[in-house]
């Protein structure tokens, strides 16, 4: 189970203050999927890295029982210039991960082949994701933070990753934020909406879905 | 593979252990590993800032003081320097460097800072080391008389690098300028640090100013452990100490209220 | 929040109250007896070598106030003290606190710690003064511990003086006797020389001899020109001039025997006893030449030692003093709040940094 306490994210934009979250209490149970709906700019990225840890809250806490990913979607935790290889075992070592364990599902998984030892810098984005979600897989987590799962992979892998999931739904539970439908309704069980600091649950699916349609379009 | 969390306080210190050695092996990849002769630079580098000095100090037909070789009086001033100011200038642009790091929620902007110095310092002790071996090949007379205060003057740089590091790594996300600031800060401590003279050798009034700066004593100390009695009048082990242990209170402090600008710029 | 304010109290309250306590109600007043003195040589005051950037230091002043100051930290000055105004006593006073006394029975090890605590040298580069503090339990004690010290110093100083110039006056003095050995001999072979001869200058003696072989020869010439004169108006057998031709035969002999005496075949003509004698005599001037030179030296030497060694000069007697003034209790107090906290901060800074990786 996680634990939003009395959480409070804000961000200095300029000269002015940016809410991201405003004093949210939310209990995210393991086992059934949830995805989480924002418009652009909501700060769904910022919840995500506030839920797995790599940010800290401006107030407020988080409880965390069980292993948290961190977010899955970008790759942003290479090294460019080392190679696929190499950084998959610094994760392994941060993740007291068996290495060899891991480069062998991670070899299976992503399909990267020779690309195991080129570096990252070489890599195509797709590349780079694939990686980054097998790794992932290999490790298990009890919660995977996805942020934008769409931008994982072409059709096959997709499939792939999908039937991993579902492998795995019995232990591990997904926390998806995406500000498209479909992603929402494809792997998700509940849904909630962040919407202007607040995160709205709704146990009906269907039901978060019209009032995330109903927002009015974001202004920039 | 499944535990219970686990919140306790060895087990977050063994998760750290394990992340600053995930760092740590990694750094020494991105640090070294890019050159074909990888580490063997840092003993380069070393080793001619030492022969430049050494040099120098031989024509001006200046003699190391208290019986040493002049190559161990210069090892003794330029080690705990790299130590201190690669800690500095690593430190500074650790966080920079390896923002992307720190979206693994155990790394923390702090482990980052402690895996750099701590490979430096295992780095520039390598170099000691072989700087050491090369020069009493070389014939040069070599003594270590205390140890254990090489290792303490080893360790206080590494605390001041590590404090230093922290501090001005803050200071660069709060005022990116400090940047530009630092090495001119660096290029003054190079020349009064007495890296390349004896504090001994100075006239009271300049030994009073130049015992502000802790390094001098840690380098001094350093020189100490080589030929034991030197700078006995000079150094003070308690200064240094509680200067180290200050600096890195403050840093980590620092590190603390940097933090709410670090999110800006991820 | 309970939590925190356990570890306040734990961490910095109470180690807080036990130092004030202590330096507060418990610790023991000291008095701190001073005194100030240089090593000065005639030379000029206390010395400072003003060196160059990278140059390095000479003796000079510095290293004998080093002696001083190795020397008041000496367990051997510390066994005189002891016995001369029974140190340990005073230090193991049952009225001072535990952590300032002196345990019962200490070790040597222990006691020459102890009074290293109580007894501070300071030397100063600049100025070359050497600042002397000593703490002891009552003022008096202290002044005479101070005292003692001063009065110690100063015989070291003495002693490393009368060395000094005893070191450097030895040579000088190996070399007189040396050159009194030498002059002695000398003396020794004239008299021999003289009592053999059967005379007192033997030039002299060649003087005489030569003055009476020109004197012969004079004669002789006279007497020729006496016999020339006389064949001219007279006969050759005539006795007047047989009478010359016998005197002239005879002073002639009379020449060459002279001559033979001073300077013919053999050692003890008298031109070569002259040599001799003179090679004795310039011998002998040279040796007692030699002698004064030695003489001088030493004198030189004695100066040069004189001037270059030092004196203890004390221009601040042992103070007596009248008030404690340690331990210094505001300051103690103060510089262990700091590093109190200094070490929780620091301590809670790093905790929490390690706590941030708990659940991963």
């Amino acid at each position: 189970m996680i634990k939003l306490v009395n959480l409070c994210k804000y961000y200095r934009v300029g000269q002015g203050v940016k809410t991201v979250l405003n004093n949210v209490n939310a209990h995210i149970k393991p086992g059934r999927n949830l995805g989480i709906l924002g418009q652009n700019g909501a700060g769904k990225s910022s919840l995500l890295r506030l839920i797995g840890g790599a940010e800290l809250p401006t107030s407020g806490h988080i409880c965390r029982h069980g292993r948290v990913s961190w977010p899955i979607g970008f790759s942003g935790g290479f090294h460019g210039s080392l190679s696929g290889r190499e950084n998959l075992r610094f994760i392994c070592r941060i993740y007291d991960a068996c290495i060899n364990e891991i480069t062998e599902f991670v070899e299976d998984f992503s399909e990267l082949g020779a690309y195991m030892d080129m570096p990252v810098n070489t890599y195509s984005s797709g590349m780079k994701a694939k990686l980054a979600f097998g790794l992932s897989m290999a490790i298990n987590f009890d919660y995977y933070l996805i942020d934008e799962i769409t931008a994982v992979g072409d059709a096959n892998f997709k499939k792939k990753s999908k039937a991993e999931f579902e492998r795995r739904k019995d232990h591990s539970t997904l926390l998806v934020v995406s500000h498209s439908i479909s992603t929402i309704r494809e792997h998700c069980d509940i849904a909630a909406v962040l919407h202007k600091g607040d995160l709205l649950f709704y146990d009906d699916m269907e039901e978060a879905i019209t009032f995330y349609q109903a927002l009015p379009a974001t202004k920039h | 593979m499944i535990t219970g969390m686990d919140n306790t306080f060895q087990h977050a210190f063994k998760v750290q252990q394990r992340v600053i050695w995930a760092l740590m092996l990694r750094e020494s990849k991105t640090l070294f590993g890019k050159h074909k002769l990888g580490y063997l630079w840092a003993v380069i580098q070393a080793a001619f800032q030492i022969s430049v000095f050494w040099v120098i100090r031989e024509v001006a037909g200046v003699q190391a003081p208290h019986g040493m070789s002049t190559p161990v009086f210069l090892l003794g001033g330029f080690v705990p320097w790299f130590i201190f100011s690669n800690g500095i200038t690593n430190g500074m642009n650790a966080i920079n460097g390896n923002r992307a790091l720190l979206t693994y929620p155990q790394v923390s902007p702090l482990d980052l800072l402690m895996a750099r110095t701590l490979l430096q310092g295992a780095m520039q002790t390598l170099v000691l080391v072989v700087l050491l071996i090369a020069s009493c090949a070389m014939g040069q007379e070599v003594s270590i008389e205390t140890p254990h205060v090489i290792l303490a003057a080893l360790l206080l740089a590494l605390i001041l690098g590590l404090g230093g590091g922290m501090i001005c790594s803050a200071f660069n996300l709060i005022w990116p300028a400090t940047e530009q600031l630092v090495p001119m800060l660096l290029r003054i401590l190079f020349f009064t640090s007495g890296l390349f003279f004896s504090m001994v050798d100075l006239p009271a009034s300049v030994q009073g100013i130049l015992s502000l700066n802790p390094l001098t004593h840690v380098i001094e100390m350093m020189r100490q452990g080589f030929v034991s009695g030197y700078g006995e009048q000079f150094i003070s082990v308690i200064y240094a100490f509680s200067f180290s242990l200050s600096i890195l209170t403050i840093g980590l402090l620092l590190e603390r209220y940097a933090r709410r600008y670090l999110d800006r710029l991820i | 929040m309970r939590k925190a304010q356990i570890k306040w109290l734990l961490f910095v309250a109470l180690p807080m109250l036990v130092v004030l306590i202590y330096f507060g109600f418990w610790a023991s007043d000291m008095y701190i007896s001073e005194t100030r003195f240089s090593l000065r040589s005639q030379e000029g005051g206390g010395s400072t070598e003003l060196l160059s950037f990278l140059g390095q230091s000479t003796g000079g002043t510095g290293t004998d106030a080093h002696v001083i100051e190795e020397y008041i930290e000496s367990s051997e000055l510390l066994a005189l003290l002891d016995h001369q105004l029974s140190l340990k006593d005073h230090y193991q006073n049952p009225k001072a606190d535990f952590f300032s006394r002196l345990r019962q029975e200490p070790s040597q090890e222990e006691f020459t710690l102890y009074f290293q605590r109580q007894v501070t040298i300071r030397f100063d580069q600049t100025s070359g003064i050497l600042k002397l503090q000593v703490r002891a339990f009552t003022p008096q004690a202290a002044q005479h511990i101070c005292q003692a010290i001063l009065t110690k110093s100063e015989d070291l100083v003495n002693r490393l003086r009368e060395r000094a110039i005893e070191d450097s006056l030895s040579l000088s003095r190996a070399e007189i006797q040396r050159a009194e050995l030498r002059l002695a001999n000398i003396r020794n072979k004239l008299h021999q020389f003289r009592q053999n001869h059967n005379l007192l200058d033997p030039t002299a003696e060649a003087g005489k001899v030569e003055g009476l072989v020109a004197e012969l020869e004079g004669a002789a010439v006279k007497i020729r020109t006496e016999l020339a004169e006389a064949r001219s108006y007279m006969r050759n057998d005539s006795p007047k001039i047989v009478g010359l031709k016998a005197k002239l035969q005879a002073l002639e002999e009379q020449i060459v025997t002279e001559k033979l005496r001073l300077s013919g075949q053999g050692k003890s003509t008298v031109n070569s006893l002259a040599a001799d004698y003179e090679q004795l005599t310039l011998e002998h001037e040279f040796a007692q030449k030699e002698l004064v030179v030695a003489m001088q030296a030493m004198e030189a030497a004695r100066v040069r030692a004189e001037s270059k060694s030092r004196y203890l000069v004390a221009f601040i007697q042992p103070t007596l003093p009248d008030e404690p003034l340690w331990p210094r209790r505001g300051y103690a107090i103060g510089v262990s709040f700091a590093g109190v906290l200094l070490i929780f901060g620091m301590g809670s800074l790093l905790v929490a940094a390690i706590k941030e990786h708990a659940g991963f």
